[in-house]
């Protein structure tokens, strides 16, 4: 079988991009202000349904056509309808990924928030970590359960990132420059808040939230901030995710997603925002290779499902780093302010 | 300045403080002593809010802060220092210094990324930790990690650090324990500049008396949870009951 | 026809609340003595039942053998897990998250390597041969003697569980470790020796406990997780430190799923498809209202403190 070399690039380059966000969200959460987040596919998948619920929804409007039921019988209809909405009224595409990406925003910041004051009241650490995990499913079984919203199982297909109208090779390069301007944002936005009197606080809670808060630091808040910016990321990740697929299925937001994640932080480097991308794109490159490689197995007449190995790559990984390489391929730096650098540079200039 | 009236705290059916009722004027040093688990630290921990009561009320100028959290309490003025030094080890002594100071415009989320917000709030803060650090000759060391330092110095810097927030009082808990004596006493003297030059007013747990006791106006004396006495540094050596209970005669 | 339905939900909440307490015991016991939240529970479960499903066709039909058998392997393969992943991050004093992290990384592994071999050997969705006798019927409702396997067997269980824990040399160091890890290490207790056997025992209870799921329903590699969350809530009703409270939960957690849900869907016409949520609620109630589950109802009992 022949690879095409550009395609497969360009698919491992976005899923890299979505990743990123995903790890750089959890990078902040985890890595910098040691909030556990177990519930990133709960996050993620808010920004995908919102996009089911978008595209099947506003979309029509904006375009100023009549709603089709995206479900059942007027199915068929209903993809026509959106398919010849996005080929034929970029504008309109747009608006309405636009408008997406800020509702799922929105939502999933505003649930971060409030999950992080409810597990206020847990008795022990570990529980937050459990909650989030078992809210996440608990939305997707009701996502699941409830057909109006994204047709339950069956899910919402055509929901076209908003260059399709470009076709072929052009519309996935213009998206994977869309997307990588979006994690590169993220990335700076990351990056610089580390740097800054936040990320001091940040750290200084992750070491000892006691005693920040004896310092007058407003402990809760802050988490409560950082799980707001941190579910905000991972919603927009969320959205691309599925506009990248061109559909939207609960299958797809699972506790495995979260644990890809995780890999990806902890391969990284915890607490250091390159170590998120570093970590994304391993994880990337390894998830394509590992599928092409099931892809060429297939096509060899071996009757080996390869994609199960991706798992036990992705598991094997994670416990060996955890066990030789704690803090990741990239550690964190020593983060200071330039407040550093100005008392150095005045106190040897004395 | 600061009021306690009845303050009792029970941990699981174990009451580790009974009953205490005690007062510090405005520019005072009051002594807090007692022998080894008799409820100092933990009627400290209950003043600045880390344990929450559970009988009795404490006032701080006039403010209720019996049911206020620890973070409220540091911003109405009251600071505190801890008895094992609990500084932020990955963090620098810089860092350390400047994270107690108030309402830092870069500890917003929105403005932190864009430098221009805080740049010159941020060198001031800087400035002024470098200053504290120096008055207790650890100007120097601004840059290295916290966990570098020795013992006496995580001391020093603890006390440093609760200056930064400009309380009008400081709890401190063993200032000098497993200090030797000569830092010792430089701590002592330098809170005793603390009150003289900015006027603040301290509660101090010690066991050195000796030391203590040519600094504080008044000592309080803990035994078992309740208030075994109260009285000037010199009347307090002669009272019998204290006698007992520390040097066992 | 109403009737029908609710006591045939009621049976079947009673064989599965049977086996929900033997798994959730296995996760009170890892989390209180070995102060582990094991998620790779699950996966000892899976284990246990694909051990059933080989012996049950190459070796013997014989129950006693098929349940010997799952709990030896499964138990070897807490043992090695500990071995190999837990006890060396113990070592490191990893933070709980490192920890529950890794006790999802082991259990990945294991149930991909399990997925391999079903993919390999065809074994998805397969039942476990063992002598089926239908001992009552009628239109819509079976009894067979799976229910007589499954609930006496776990009630013996959890008896002589509860016999070990309390009238043993064993069981007493197993609880000392519970309640105070460094006093039992000052006081000479061989911690490690006791760590050791409480995997076996937990991987032990973990697949014949798989094993009797498999009897009754079918042996897959995703069986186990697709419980887990159900036994979790189980022993968080338990504080995850009781063991009466745990098996009341169990049945809670299994009365919950049956027969409220039949009676929701009856009533209510509520789908079906909501029925996973109902464990995952439980948790998050529990979780955040009464953190110490049913652990006050039995004050007065000998369970296990954390
Ligand atoms: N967090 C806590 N939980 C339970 N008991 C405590 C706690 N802190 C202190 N205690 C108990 O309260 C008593 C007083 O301790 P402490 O206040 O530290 O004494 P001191 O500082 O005077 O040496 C001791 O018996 C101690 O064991
Ligand atoms: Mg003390």
């Amino acid at each position: 079988m022949n690879i095409d070399y550009v395609a497969t690039t360009i698919a491992v380059l976005t899923f890299f991009g979505i990743w990123s966000l995903m790890a750089i969200s959890l990078n902040i959460e985890y890595g910098v202000a040691g909030i556990p987040n177990f519930g990133k596919a709960l996050f993620v998948s808010i920004g995908a349904y919102t996009t089911g619920v978008t595209y099947t929804r506003l979309l029509p409007i904006l375009a100023g056509r009549d709603f089709i039921h995206p479900c059942g019988s007027t199915l068929a209809d209903a993809i026509q309808l959106r398919s010849d909405i996005i080929r034929t009224m970029p504008v309109v595409a747009f608006v309405n990924f636009g408008i997406t990406l800020v509702i799922a925003a929105v939502i999933s910041g505003i649930i971060g928030f409030a999950f992080s004051y409810l597990v206020l009241r847990l008795k022990e650490e570990w529980f937050l970590a459990l909650v989030l995990l078992v809210g996440g499913e608990i939305v997707r079984i009701f996502v699941r359960g409830y057909q109006p919203l994204i047709c339950a199982n069956n899910g919402i297909s055509a929901v076209s990132q908003p260059f399709a109208f470009m076709g072929g090779r052009s519309a996935s390069i213009a998206f994977l420059m869309l997307v990588l301007l979006i994690a590169f944002i993220a990335y700076v936005y990351s990056e610089r808040l580390i740097r800054s009197p936040y990320g001091r606080l940040l750290k200084a809670i992750r070491e000892n939230e006691d005693i920040a808060r004896t310092l007058g630091k407003d402990v809760a808040k802050t988490k409560a901030q950082v799980m707001f910016i941190g579910s905000m990321i991972a919603a927009i990740s969320g959205v691309l995710f599925a506009v990248n697929l061109g559909f939207v299925n609960t299958n797809d937001y699972v506790v495995t997603l979260t644990l890809d994640v995780w890999v990806m932080v902890v391969l990284g480097g915890l607490g250091n925002p390159k170590g998120a991308l570093l970590g994304a794109f391993v994880i990337a490159v390894l998830d394509r290779l590992t599928a092409i490689a099931a892809i060429q197995m297939n096509m060899a007449g071996f009757n080996l499902e390869f994609n199960f190995v991706r798992f036990i790559l992705f598991a094997v990984i994670l416990l060996l780093m955890m066990r030789y390489r704690p803090q990741g391929i990239l550690p964190e730096p020593n983060y200071t302010t330039e407040a550093h650098d100005n008392l150095t540079a005045r106190t040897t200039g004395d | 300045m600061l009021e306690l009236s009845k303050v009792s705290k029970d941990f699981d059916g174990l009451r580790a403080v009974s009953n205490v009722s005690l007062s510090v004027k405005q520019g005072e040093i009051v002594g807090l002593i007692g022998p080894n688990g008799s409820g100092k630290s933990t009627l400290l921990n209950v003043i600045s809010g880390r344990f929450p009561v559970t009988a009795g009320r404490i006032t701080f100028q006039e403010h209720d802060i019996t049911p206020l959290s620890p973070d409220r309490i540091f911003h109405l003025g009251l600071g505190r220092g801890f008895q094992d030094p609990s500084l932020f080890y990955q963090m620098t002594v810089l860092d350390n210094t400047i994270l107690p100071a108030k309402a830092q415009k870069g500890e917003n989320p929105l403005f932190a990324p864009f430098k221009r917000f805080w740049r010159q709030e941020e060198h001031q803060l800087a400035e002024r930790a470098y200053e504290i650090l120096t008055q207790i000759d650890m100007g120097r060391l601004f840059g290295q990690l916290a966990s570098e330092l020795s013992g006496g110095q995580m001391k020093l810097l603890d006390i440093a650090r609760s200056q930064m927030g400009n309380p009008q009082m400081l709890l401190l808990d063993e200032p000098t324990a497993g200090v030797a004596p000569p830092l010792a006493q430089s701590i002592f003297e330098h809170i005793a500049n603390l009150r003289q030059n900015e006027n603040m007013t301290f509660l101090i747990i010690e066991h050195r008396l000796d030391m203590l006791f040519n600094f504080v106006d008044r000592v309080y004396v803990m035994h078992m949870g309740e208030l075994l006495a109260h009285d000037t540094p010199d009347e307090i050596l002669e009272n019998a009951e204290v006698r007992e209970v520390y040097f066992g005669d | 026809m109403f009737e029908r339905i609710l006591i045939d939900s009621l049976i079947r909440s009673m064989q599965v609340g049977s086996l929900y307490a033997l798994m959730a015991l296995g996760i009170t016991l890892t989390m209180s003595v070995l102060k582990l939240p094991n998620f790779a529970h699950a996966e000892f479960v899976t284990v246990g039942a694909y051990t059933a499903l080989i012996v049950s066709r190459n070796v013997s039909t014989n129950p006693i053998i098929i349940l010997g058998l799952s709990a030896i392997v499964a138990s070897v393969v807490a043992l090695v897990s500990h071995i190999t992943v837990f006890r060396p991050f113990e070592k490191q004093k990893s933070s709980i998250y490192i920890m529950l992290l890794a006790s999802f990384a082991v259990g990945l592994i294991i149930r991909y390597v399990l997925f391999l071999t079903a993919d390999t050997f065809d074994l998805f969705d397969q039942r476990i041969q063992v002598p089926l006798e239908i001992w009552y019927r009628t239109d819509n409702f079976i009894l067979s003697n799976v229910f007589f396997w499954v609930v006496p067997t776990s009630i013996v269980l959890v008896i002589a569980l509860s016999l070990l824990l309390n009238a043993t040399p064993l069981g007493r160091e197993m609880r000392a470790l519970a309640d105070n890890f460094d006093l039992a290490r000052v006081i000479g207790i061989p911690v490690e020796r006791v760590k050791w056997l409480t995997w076996l025992l937990v991987g032990a209870l973990a697949g014949i406990s798989g094993a009797l799921w498999g009897i009754q329903t079918s042996v897959s590699p995703l069986m186990g997780w697709v419980v887990i969350l159900s036994v979790f809530a189980a022993a968080i009703l338990g504080g995850l430190s009781s063991f009466p409270g745990t098996i009341l939960g169990a049945y809670v957690v299994a009365f919950s799923e049956n027969t409220i849900m039949q009676v929701l869907n009856f009533q209510f016409g509520l789908s079906f498809s909501f029925k996973p949520a109902i464990p995952f609620i439980i948790i998050v109630i529990v979780l955040l209202i009464r953190p110490e589950g049913f652990t006050q109802f039995f004050k007065s009992n000998r369970s296990l403190k954390r």
